[in-house]
């Protein structure tokens, strides 16, 4: 997922980064700065070399194409220019029946042998790329890129623009940490995962650029509220950013269901955090993906998860939702739907402004479908 | 016309399934570098080619998994006499593979091979299951499952259940990841009990109820059909059964454990016996010794009596001195407590011990 702020389409925020920029660009030239490029280029930070990826879990994309790949095997974030471009109608729908299958076959496999880990769609062509592994063996790995004309080709990995941070201190002996969920947001990756010891709530954020070292310090303790008297630190599923009253938040969804909203200034490294509990989902939820979109000038979050389907939360009024602080009958917090035609959802992203593309476990193995925003 | 068309079985390790269609060029499955070699192609068009490779290689030479029509992934290199197709994922046993060469001025040739199963070793068992007590808190957070070979990930919640004394399923206990917790070597599955139901006052559990019940005996049970990383299943079906013991709220405190300290000269253990069992997986990461200088001791860690014993046994025999013995703060017992937080923290009790320790000592020493 991309980090929108809501509030303005991605095509006026572009407008108003580059009436932004051709302002910063006159002051500057009035102070007789030489500005070279205002803008900082990303894909310039980044060095040509060979990734070598011994996992690949969770994927986020930047700004430029720039394709953000969690390889929690190797406890290491790559940042890799893609040099993706659009291919065929971004308008039109993207759909491929036994999706697995034609994967695997193209990995020489079949699709019980396979595990899709990742889908996410570059926001800058509309092109989706998945994360791909095989299930025993030698678990290799590849990232696989699907154009608008449904189209499956491998993205190149060797002599790419790319640079990488380690995660220190989190694989050690036979502890491992999952890369659960990854978003970018201005100048920064936020990072969630899950080990496979202890259970404990850490939200990392990344400067991006990457730093030259690995990341220092511990990330961030997040705490949310249960009902009121007692609180704790789990897990984050999945994420995303919402702009709530003029105000940047993370919106969390955990484990064990509550959906929590932390203001994004209050994320920094090292630090402890409070975050709000807006609702609980219940019924034993595993969140998986969630998309900010907006329509009939309204936004909402869509959500899938392992049980329930897709739900689409209802964001009008989220301001003034209080906290949960105590054990309401039924879904306490902001309202939202369950969108009952949408089954076996296993991946989910915002396709365009008007369609979301999932990957759908059906009666006859996973396809790619891509159908209207709700 | 076709002729015959051989496939030859270059290291031993191919299974020629048919041999059809024909031309001058020959293909090969090279067993040894798991690459498809073509040879006898037109020497002018693999000149042509080491300087400019084709716009697309599966126009002239594809590799398919059985009969589909999408062409594998992979890389190709052009030699002296030569083309070969080094796939993207390693052709993999069990599958039938079908190979197109179609080259200007040759006949187009097929072929088809099938990489044969290794054969089975000694079938792969669960070794352990952790926490090893028979009884658990009915908080009970975690299992680790210890299996005697790597194990083939995908689908693991299909190949477990959580049974009560009368061996009825108890509905949807675990979390379910699609990440599935493995450690490294794949040898070690982590299985959490659903969290929402573990933790008060969220509505799995107050929908569901808890997961364990105090008084009440359980089986957690690993189907034997739960495959290797060679697809082979288990060798039997596992059984852990246990009872369920009250909550335990109450944090693992260094300060309770008793420091049963060697001689020095030996390579005894050091002995550390706790009032409770504390979780496998972190007894064997998060506690070390150093000696006064603060140097990290070199050693083997083992534990025992359902995980209330830890033992340290170092590679050099121990010299006289001061020693610590270091413990990271996030160690946790069965339930998720850890030294420095209990699983769930009761805002409006204090917490006396400061979250922000991050190791925790005590001190022995070896006379």
């Amino acid at each position: 997922m991309i980090g929108h702020i809501i509030g303005i389409s991605p095509t006026s925020r572009k407008e108003l980064d580059m009436r932004r920029f051709e302002l910063l660009v006159a002051v500057l030239a009035c102070f007789g700065v030489v500005a070279g490029s205002a803008r900082a280029d990303l894909t310039g930070s980044l060095k040509k070399q060979t990734v070598e990826l011994k996992s690949a879990n969770s994927m986020a994309f930047g700004p430029e194409s720039i394709l953000f790949i969690g390889d929690s095997a190797a406890a290491t974030i790559w940042a890799v220019a893609t040099g993706d471009t659009a291919t065929g109608d971004r308008a039109a729908a993207l759909n491929i029946e036994k999706f697995d299958s034609k994967v695997a076959e193209a990995l020489g496999s079949a699709a019980a042998n396979i595990t899709i880990n990742d889908m996410k769609v570059n926001p800058a062509t509309g092109n989706v790329f998945v994360s791909v592994s095989r299930r025993g063996g030698d678990a290799a790995t590849a990232i696989l890129r699907v154009d608008r004309a449904g189209k499956i080709s491998e993205l190149s990995l060797k002599d790419v623009p790319a640079s990488r941070v380690t995660l220190p201190n989190v694989n050690e002996k036979r502890r491992t940490m999952t890369i659960t969920c990854m978003a970018f947001m201005k100048d920064r990756l936020f990072v969630s995962g899950l080990s496979n010891e202890d259970f404990n709530s850490t939200l990392r954020t990344i400067p991006v650029p990457f730093p030259a070292d690995a990341v220092k310090g511990t990330g961030i303790e997040i705490y949310h509220g249960n009902h009121g008297k007692l609180e704790t630190a789990s897990p984050i599923r999945s994420f995303t950013f919402l702009d709530i009253a003029g105000q940047a938040n993370l919106l969390a969804a955990y484990q064990c269901t509550p959906l929590v909203k932390m203001p994004v200034e209050d994320l920094k490294a090292g630090s402890k955090v409070r975050g709000t509990t807006i609702a609980e989902l219940g019924n034993q939820n595993t969140p998986l993906d969630m998309v900010v979109y907006q329509k009939d000038g309204k936004t909402f979050v869509l959500m899938s998860n392992d049980r329930r389907g897709v739900m689409k939360i209802i964001t009008e009024g989220i301001e003034k939702v209080e906290a949960i602080s105590t054990r309401i009958g039924g879904i306490a917090g902001v309202k939202y739907d369950t969108v009952s035609q949408l089954k076996g959802v296993e991946q989910l992203d915002r396709l365009n402004d008007t369609m979301v593309v999932l990957l759908v476990k059906g009666a006859d193995g996973k396809n790619l479908q891509s159908v209207p925003l709700p | 016309m076709r002729s015959h068309f051989a496939i030859r079985c270059t290291l031993g390790s191919m299974i020629l399934v048919s041999a059809i269609h024909a031309a001058d060029p020959s293909i090969n499955y090279d067993a040894k570098s798991r690459a498809v070699i073509a040879r006898g192609v037109n020497a002018a068009l693999l000149r042509q080619w080491r300087t400019e490779p084709p716009a697309d290689w599966t126009q002239l030479l594809s590799v398919h998994v059985g009969e589909s029509k999408t062409a594998m992934l992979g890389s190709y290199v052009v030699g002296e006499d030569s083309i070969r197709f080094v796939p993207r994922f390693a052709f993999e046993f069990g599958l039938k593979y079908r190979v197109e060469l179609r080259i200007p001025g040759h006949k187009v040739a097929t072929a088809q091979f099938l990489i044969p199963k290794p054969a089975a070793g000694k079938p792969t068992e669960v070794v352990a299951i952790f926490p090893s007590a028979e009884r658990l808190p009915e908080n009970q957070l975690r299992f680790y499952v210890h299996f005697s070979a790597r194990m083939q990930r995908g689908d693991v919640y299909d190949h477990i259940r959580l049974l009560n004394a009368h061996g009825k399923e108890v509905e949807k206990p675990f979390l379910e990841l699609g990440e599935e917790l493995w450690d490294p070597d794949g040898v070690r599955f982590t299985l959490f009990l659903h969290p929402g139901r573990v933790k008060r006052g969220l509505k799995p559990r107050e929908d569901f109820g808890p997961v364990l019940e105090e008084g009440k005996t359980y089986s957690l049970v690993i189907d034997r059909k739960w495959l290797d990383a060679n697809r082979d299943p288990l060798k039997s079906e596992f059984r852990k059964r246990f009872i369920v013991d009250k909550m335990d709220e109450i944090q693992p405190d260094p300060d309770d454990w008793k420091l049963n300290a060697p001689d020095a000269s030996t390579t005894d253990p050091l002995t550390v016996l706790f009032p409770e069992s504390l979780d496998h997986g972190m007894l064997h990461r998060v506690l070390w010794v150093v000696d006064a200088a603060g140097n990290r001791i070199d050693g083997t860690v083992a534990t025992a009596k359902a995980e209330t014993v830890w033992r340290f046994t170092p590679t050099a025999g121990w010299k006289a001195g001061n020693y610590k013995l270091v413990v990271d703060t996030a160690l946790e017992d069965l339930a998720g407590n850890s030294i420095a937080r209990p699983f769930e923290l009761d805002v409006f009790r204090k917490v006396d011990r400061g979250v922000a320790r991050k190791t925790s000592e005590r001190k022995f020493t070896i006379k």
